[in-house]
């Protein structure tokens, strides 16, 4: 492993950039199966396959607790006092996770089964269904794949997406400022561990507040990644499918930075960490004003491909090159496969590799 | 049926000083897994 790079990458997917991860083991075993896709086509779609079902294993989580409880995401039974925490940033929280957890799922279930009728090997997770998840009111209780109580998050797509000047893709070494700086260091939860988080109302609802950072942060990922595998996609029903969900993911990212921004400004120690997080008045100094405000939610435009073509409002980054090994690294730096063991951080390599290495015609 | 099959190796100390540089701690509960059996994930399938 070469020290730096993939640490790098996780930091940089944050701030926008995606560093290109080194193909440490070179040591080739039997290969999956790609049926009649191409090998570098089925590859980027297994890696979307694993992102999706981890999506949709968090998503399921929120949903539980803080969203509408109905048969079309059965499971949990709600949080009352979760979800009207939630509703402080919107009162249609809870309908917005519901439908981006009913998406989610649809993702998973389609790059599967479209897998399966190529004659192409699908991902499944199971096997590491092992962590406990909550133990709160509304919780179905079941193991998870993902960990919500121990997230470090990076905010830097607030600044990053409001930019004019700087793209990541063409400004690796720029430094985007984050948003909630506290979220970036320590863990924190984004749900009611226990039925005992619920008891304070202003740690409640920084845990809300919490969760409603996560959405962003990890739905501007995903509006990132299918961009950028895209690119590498052979045959153009791959490049339709990849450019025909990446959208829904901006969709949700857009959304989800809206509400983020009405996040009510508090100071919250978590009574069991002794982990403090502290929620800015972003339309104050140093952010707010012209630039900064919290209803700018569409893209600043920005400088793209070269700085000697006009700014344009774009996607950013959405530099292929190391893609899908950067996520990995995004989602591992978050603190949200906390718990999970070695075999799946090398599986999810296994398959950004494979991911990585597809190019257009192989 | 079809199942994804773990290609490389990658030793647990390796994943586990990838994981200092992402900051994180290291996995906590292999023996779920594996049965403490080390390095060896047995069928590693995780396919249907």
């Amino acid at each position: 492993m070469r020290n730096g790079l993939t640490a790098a990458g996780a930091a940089t997917m944050g701030a926008g950039l995606l560093a290109h991860s080194s193909s440490v083991f070179a040591e080739r075993g039997p290969e999956e199966h790609s049926g009649r896709l191409t090998p570098g086509d089925a590859a980027l779609l297994r890696f979307a396959a694993a992102a999706e079902i981890l999506e949709t294993d968090f998503w399921v989580q929120y949903n539980e607790l803080g969203g509408v409880q109905d048969s079309e995401v059965p499971g949990g039974s709600g949080n009352p006092a979760y979800t009207a925490a939630l509703e402080v940033l919107d009162s249609d929280m809870a309908q917005y996770i519901h439908d981006n957890t009913d998406d989610e799922f649809t993702h998973q279930n389609f790059l599967n089964a479209y897998l399966a009728s190529k004659g192409a090997d699908t991902v499944n997770l199971e096997q590491f269904r092992t962590l406990p998840g909550s133990s709160a009111t509304g919780s179905s209780g079941k193991l998870r794949l993902t960990n919500l109580t121990q997230l470090t998050l990076d905010t830097s797509w607030w600044t990053r997406y409001r930019s004019s000047t700087h793209n990541p893709d063409l400004d690796p070494n720029f430094k985007f400022p984050q948003a909630v700086p506290t979220l970036a260091v320590g863990q924190h939860t984004a749900i009611p561990r226990t039925d005992d988080d619920t008891k304070d109302t202003n740690f409640l609802q920084a845990i809300a507040n919490t969760a409603g950072f996560h959405f962003p942060t990890i739905e501007q990922g995903g509006n990132s990644l299918y961009p950028s595998m895209a690119q590498r996609a052979t045959h153009v029903e791959v490049l339709r499918i990849l450019i025909s969900i990446g959208p829904t993911e901006t969709m949700h990212f857009q959304t989800w930075s809206d509400k983020a921004g009405n996040a009510p400004p508090l100071t919250a120690v978590d009574p069991v960490t002794g982990v403090s997080v502290t929620f800015p008045d972003l339309n104050s100094p140093p952010f707010g004003g012209e630039d900064f405000q919290t209803n700018l939610i569409m893209p600043e435009p920005c400088p793209f491909l070269s700085r000697k073509l006009p700014p344009c409002s774009i996607i950013r980054p959405t530099e292929t090159k190391g893609i899908a090994m950067g996520v990995v690294n995004f989602l591992t730096a978050m603190g949200l496969f906390i718990g999970q063991p070695p075999a799946f951080f090398e599986l999810l390599r296994d398959l950004a590799e494979d991911a990585d290495e597809a190019r257009r015609g192989r | 049926m079809f199942r994804v099959e773990l290609k490389k190796e990658i030793s647990n100390e390796e994943i586990t000083e990838w994981l200092k540089e992402l900051n994180q701690p290291p996995f906590i509960h292999e023996e779920r897994i594996d049965g403490g059996r080390g390095g060896d994930y047995g069928g590693r399938a995780v396919g249907p």
